[in-house]
């Protein structure tokens, strides 16, 4: 019986670690969710703005007004997403560094940033 | 190379951030914003500040002469390599494109190819560009029954009947060269994280960027040398003259020649690399990629190196810029390359 009760605290005590973990996981998430969304609403915007981009280039001379226009966006574009990268690689570079992950904590990490990523796109 | 003085003591890691520092300011030098400048010697001073505590001052001292000494050294000899200062003129003009049906023509409104030059530079193992050199796989024909057709018609229904996965695949492994890392960059970006996930010593590391730095220089002149020696045409081109005028590619095509991949070179030289250094020979190495978190895409998961190569190389089916056997025989350069490096250069065994 004592036994028995020893595994029971042990199980208490691994998903007690386990809830912690994927506490600090989310909380970590978190303190960069706003970068994290910004730099996928930037990355959709920047495709976009290369698609307008290469079709009017079928025709420079007559699209160049608007080609100029677009340019002038994805350049600022480019530069912005250039600089939040700059800022969100050395926060997740430290999130992740700074933690001891087991692999299903790794997997509710990326399940959960993809999460993010995904929601972030789709409310633009 | 710099020699060593015998009997006194260097710190490596002060070696290394000197020498890393250095070599940034020497390669971009007439090209680089104060601004950028300033970053590269701030992260200079912050390594410094953090890897100098307790250590005495001639010490540090002589291990930062060392590490610059080794940086503008191994800058003198790039001098000579054809590649110097390329970043200030990289469409190497003059340059004639030469007028046939098979060859390159503009893609959109850059009028010249990319670094037509770049095959002559000069590699770190001259095996690397003599030895992997592939033959053109299929003929260049308009013909609708002709192979090379068919291969026209493969891209152009790929694109036609991309899933949003794969379009999605298209665009992660893109690394346009002005608003992310590059390709090459993406590489090492895994690298990187995975020599700080393995917590490895600067030893490892250090032979890891060298072996990666050697197989991407030589991946990248091996594939260009092909490219200019076949000039193919884009499919893009190709397709808007004989299939459909109106056919549109999912991303972008970089302005140069189609045959071979220049993604497949460099990340076939690269997953070569990492599947000597990181597994038995197999390339089975489950990791997630999260070096495009920074851009904005969700991170993407493999279970192999290989796997995450022939993604890599299909990106740019799905994308429309390359035919098939553009990414096949890319993969196959740029893997022989890698195999060469690992194995004609007698590289540290005993590291951790």
């Amino acid at each position: 019986m004592a036994g028995f009760h020893k595994i029971i605290i042990l199980v208490v005590i691994i998903m007690a670690s386990c809830k912690d973990n994927r506490q600090t996981i989310e909380n970590g998430i978190a303190s960069f969710s706003d970068i994290q969304c910004r730099a996928a609403q930037l990355n959709e915007r920047r495709f976009e703005l290369f698609d307008q981009i290469r079709i009017l280039e079928a025709d420079t001379i007559a699209n160049k007004k608007a080609i100029d226009s677009l340019k002038t966006e994805a350049d600022l574009v480019k530069k912005q997403s250039l600089e939040s990268a700059d800022t969100l690689r050395v926060k997740l570079a430290d999130f992740l560094s700074t933690q001891k992950f087991s692999s299903e904590d790794r997997k509710y990490f990326d399940d959960q940033i993809n999460a993010l990523v995904a929601k972030c796109k789709t409310n633009k | 190379m710099p020699s060593i003085q015998s009997g006194v003591e260097y710190n490596w890691a002060i070696a290394s951030n000197a020498a890393v520092a250095k070599m940034m300011l020497h390669m971009y030098d007439k090209n680089l914003k104060i601004e950028d400048r300033l970053k590269i010697q701030d992260l200079e001073s912050s390594n410094l500040n953090e890897l100098s505590s307790n250590m005495s001052a001639d010490i540090i001292e002589r291990s930062i002469t060392y590490g610059k000494s080794v940086a503008d050294a191994i800058y003198e000899y790039s001098k000579t390599d054809g590649g110097h200062e390329s970043y200030l003129a990289p469409f190497q003009l003059p340059y004639t494109i030469p007028n046939d049906p098979h060859c390159w023509v503009p893609t959109g409104a850059v009028q010249n190819p990319l670094s037509p030059k770049w095959g002559t530079n000069r590699p770190f193992l001259l095996n690397n560009i003599t030895k992997v050199q592939p033959s053109m796989p299929v003929s260049f024909s308009t013909d609708k029954q002709s192979e090379f057709y068919k291969e026209a018609m493969f891209v152009y229904h790929t694109v036609q009947n991309n899933t949003s996965e794969q379009i999605e695949i298209a665009k992660y492994w893109a690394d346009d060269p002005f608003a992310t890392c590059t390709p090459a960059g993406h590489t090492f970006a895994i690298l990187t994280q995975i020599l700080t996930e393995e917590r490895v010593t600067l030893s490892k590391a250090s032979v890891a960027f060298a072996r990666m730095g050697i197989a991407e220089n030589d991946a990248f002149i091996a594939c260009w040398k092909g490219k200019y020696d076949y000039v193919l045409i884009r499919p893009v081109s190709y397709i808007q003259r004989y299939i459909d005028p109106n056919f549109n590619t999912v991303i972008g095509t970089p302005p140069f020649p189609a045959y071979t991949s220049g993604h497949s070179c460099e990340i076939g030289a690269g997953t070569r690399i990492l599947t000597d250094m990181f597994t038995n020979g197999s390339g089975y190495y489950p990791f997630t990629d999260y070096s495009q978190l920074q851009f904005g895409f969700a991170a993407r998961s493999f279970q192999n190196f290989n796997q995450m190569a022939e993604e890599c190389a299909n990106s740019r089916l799905y994308g429309g810029i390359h035919y098939t056997f553009d990414n096949e025989k890319g993969l196959q350069v740029g893997k022989a390359i890698g195999d060469n490096v690992n194995k004609e250069i007698k590289w540290p065994v005993f590291i951790r």
